[in-house]
Parts: C-alpha cells; structure tokens; sequence
C-alpha cells in the first residue's frame, strides 16, 4: 500500500519479494482520498479430507496484480514454507509488505478433518473493484499438498451475501512426495517439515494423491485413510459489510 | 402518473424474480469406470434446505440412503419441506422403456456411463437443486449436489457432481448381505460384479463422521483374500463421478 508503481512493477516481474526489505510496518500512510469504505468478510475454510488435518491457513485479500502461487510456476519459498511445513508467517510477512495486498490474516490454529473455521477480514479501501481472496493451507500429512482457492473474485459479493467454492490440491513440487516419515510433519510421522532443497519438478501442479504403504509403497507412513481427492476444502465468503 | 406506474412495474419485477415456478428438464451422468448409483433422490428446495452439507453430521436419511441405497427417508424428509422431489428416475425411465437396467431386475441403479433424464416443475421459493444417491460398491460413499442455484434464464447448464463420503460408516469394504441397514457395517452390494469375498477389512474406524470428500475405495487385486471385497482396478473413482445437465425452460 506503499511502494510506487514503479517498484510494484518491478517486485511483480521478478516474483523476488524479498526485495521488499525493510521493516516498514503496515501504517496505512499513503492513502491518499479521504473517500474510503470499510469492508469486512468472513471466511470459512471447511476441512473436507478424512485424515489430512489442515495447517492454519493464510488468507490474502489483493488486487489482481498479488498472485500467491499459480499452476506451471515455481512456488516462491513462502508458498514452500507453508505447504512443506504448515507455517504461514512467511505468506504472511510476503503479503504484508505487498503494495498489492489490502488485508491479511494469518491463522493461528489448524482444522482437522470434518471441521470449520472462520475467520472475519475487514479493510478500508475507496471501492471493491478488482479485490480478490486468496487462501492458502498445507496437508500436514503429506510431503507439500496444499489447498485452498487463488484469486476469488469478491468485488461483486453483496452485503449479508455467500458464495461457496471448492479448494482443489496442489502440489508445492518443491518436496519429492516420499511419504517417509522422516518427511511427513503432520501428526502421523512428526518428520521434517520445511527444507529449502528442491528435489521434485519444481513448479506447483495439481497433486495427484497420496499412495501410502496400504496401496503398496512399503516406505510410506501413511496408510489408506490419509488418501484424499479433489477437493480438500470447501471455501465459503459472506460479506458483512 | 409516470410515478405511479414505474413503482408498480418494479413492484411487479420483483415479485417475479422472488418467487418463479420453473420447468426443469434435468439429466444426471455416471461417470465411473466400475460403480453404480442406486435410486437418484433429485429435489428442488428453498434456501433453508439441505438435503446434506460438509463439515456437519449426515442426518440418519441420508445416512440410510448413502448406507443401503434407499433414498425414501430423505425424500420424506425433503417433502415436508415443501421441496419439489423425484426419486429413481431410472425405474421410472425402465418403466417407459427409454433405458435399460443394468444389471437386469434392481431397483433402478444408473450404471457406469449411462445417462438418466427426468423432467421436474420447481414451485414458487424452490430455487436451489439437489441430488443423492448411494455410490456402489462403497460402505456410505454417495453422489451429491448440495443447493446449487437454479438459474432464472432459460438455458443449458452443465454440472460436475463429486463423490462423498457420509462419515457415518467405516470403510471396512466388505461385501455383506444386509448391510445396507443402518449400523449395520459392510457393503450391501456390488451390482456390476467384479468384487472378491474373504476380505479381512481395510479399517474399523473413521477419523471424519462429518459429511466430506469420500477418499475413494482401496480395493485390492486379490479376489479371495487381501484386505478389501472391492477390485482396486475396477471400483475406483476420481472426482467428478457424475454430470448433471439442467435444462431451465
């Protein structure tokens, strides 16, 4: 909310964040008019898998020049944080010095299968036009899959109403999908979690499921009822106001 | 009286869009490779209606639909909600002679790439469409829509449905005549045959009871023994497991 276009440009062409520097906390100094709204959504990120508790989730509300992760695309090491270790602050230190970020909010707690969680986002902006929600949460029980939704269009949502999507699976492919438990962090194997080396394709792809030691891979941790498929969570936004 | 006549005509405009009778001609797809869909539950409901939701308990009718395959409780249920429903279409379709059974004699399942169609009136607050029906061979894994929006425009709309699990039963996938009951742990069926027998159980426990994305059947090769009743390279499903064609008049 801060950088000139110039640096946006630049920080967006190069996807490296890091050269954001600085410590600048988040003081909404620059806004300019006097003419913003207050908005505010709630978010509810429903745990769809049988066994894959879901690491607490980032939710980043942006413009359409933010993207968090895209399929074909290297993940950035904040997205190989979150979905090899379930940690967030990286996604959400990133998105908080974002010029193209107008919110952000980093859970602090994890959804286990079969449960919700809701989370209430309100930010002033002049008008909703172009906003977009991303959300962002690892399978803990699995090399680097990761759910949620990117880029949802929320600028046509009216007041008091709910739309509802599903969160497909990604893989990080920053993490070769071993399944050893030297590798799982979740609660099944307590393994490594993040580990800057990447030994897998090197791009986020759809994920193709886990195989587990049920279906004949002896080395894996998991066994049959950590098996999931598309989708892995259920995304629903209210807009409050 | 240019005043008058603008309130009226909104007043009229609104009435309309709030609550519109629609003829609804839909068409439901089984997309499976090896898996039947017992009789298809389709309804027509309001807003405060479900016929189920993830991330909360399967009620007990749906859990006897997605368990055995009987979906009259639900449509009870549903009915006296003032929902508009129609159960088995695929019996009604054999009735008329438009589709075959298969396998000859059940009770109306749609098999593996075939299509059933049916023609449903929407009245006045029913804007939202569901569907459920038992996944087979599976301990309570069902193919459902949950509310989704029936548009207002005439038109062709295509929806891709996804398999659940009810979390209601252990996915134990073994074949056992009478386990279609509720609490009554097994698979009641395999219709399109190609399950084994002997199995010694994939698991006795569930960690999700909610409602959720079903983790596909395990299966296994060994007809005779192994864990599962259920062939691994027959019975699997990826998602989505159905299409639904809605043709809004």
């Amino acid at each position: 909310m801060k950088k000139s276009l110039l640096t946006t440009t630049v920080v967006a062409a190069s996807l490296a964040l890091a050269a954001c520097g600085g410590s600048s906390s988040n003081s909404n100094s620059n806004n300019d008019e006097s003419s913003e709204n207050s908005y505010e959504f709630q978010v509810e990120v429903v745990n769809l898998t049988n066994a894959q508790p879901l690491s607490p989730p980032a939710l980043v509300i942006h413009d359409d020049q933010y993207q968090m992760f895209d399929e074909g695309v290297s993940a950035t090491t904040a997205i190989e944080s979150m979905a090899e270790g379930g940690s967030n602050s990286e996604l959400v230190d990133e998105a908080e010095q974002n010029d193209d970020v107008v919110a952000v909010h980093g859970a602090d707690s994890p959804i286990g299968p079969g449960a919700s969680a809701s989370y209430t986002i309100s930010f002033q902006a002049n008008s909703l036009t172009g906003s977009e929600l991303t959300v962002a949460t690892m399978l803990v029980n699995t090399n680097d899959a990761f759910t949620g939704q990117k880029d949802i269009d929320i600028s046509n949502i009216a007041v008091n109403e709910t739309i509802r999507l599903n969160g497909p699976v990604w893989d990080a492919g920053t993490e070769a999908n071993s399944e050893t438990a030297a590798t799982i962090p979740g609660p099944v194997a307590s393994g490594e979690g993040f580990n800057e080396e990447r030994d897998d394709l090197n791009v986020v792809v759809f994920h193709t499921g886990v195989v587990t030691a049920d279906d004949g891979l002896s080395t894996s941790v998991l066994n049959q009822s950590h098996r999931f498929d598309q989708p892995a969570s259920q995304i629903r936004i209210t807009r409050i106001r | 009286m240019k005043f008058k006549s603008l309130l009226l005509a909104s007043s009229l405009a609104a009435t309309s869009i709030a609550s519109q009778a629609q003829e609804l001609e839909i068409s439901v797809s089984n997309l499976t490779n090896g898996t039947y869909f017992t009789p298809i539950l389709i309804a027509a409901h309001d807003s405060n209606t479900h016929a189920f939701r993830v991330g909360t308990e399967a009620s007990e009718a749906l859990a006897t639909q997605a368990e055995g395959g009987n979906p009259a409780p639900l449509k009870t249920l549903l009915d006296n909600a003032n929902a508009n429903t129609s159960a088995n279409p695929v019996a009604a379709e054999a009735a008329a002679g438009t589709i075959d059974q298969l396998p000859e004699g059940n009770p109306g399942f749609l098999a593996p790439g075939k299509t059933t169609s049916l023609e449903l009136s929407t009245t006045d607050g029913n804007d939202y469409l569901s569907i459920t029906a038992m996944i087979l061979p599976t301990n309570d894994g069902f193919v459902g829509l949950d509310s989704w929006k029936i548009p207002t425009a005439a038109g062709t709309y295509t929806i891709n449905l996804n398999a659940y699990d009810a979390g209601t039963e252990a996915n134990n996938e073994l074949i056992a005549d009478g386990s279609g009951a509720l609490g009554v742990l097994g698979i009641p069926g395999c219709p399109g045959g190609q399950c084994g027998s002997g199995g010694t159980g994939v698991t006795t426990t569930e960690q999700n009871t909610n409602v959720h994305i079903h983790r596909n059947v395990l299966g296994d090769s060994d007809e005779n023994a192994g864990t599962s009743d259920v062939n691994s390279t027959v019975h699997r499903w990826l998602n989505p497991v159905a299409r639904v064609t809605v043709v809004v008049k």
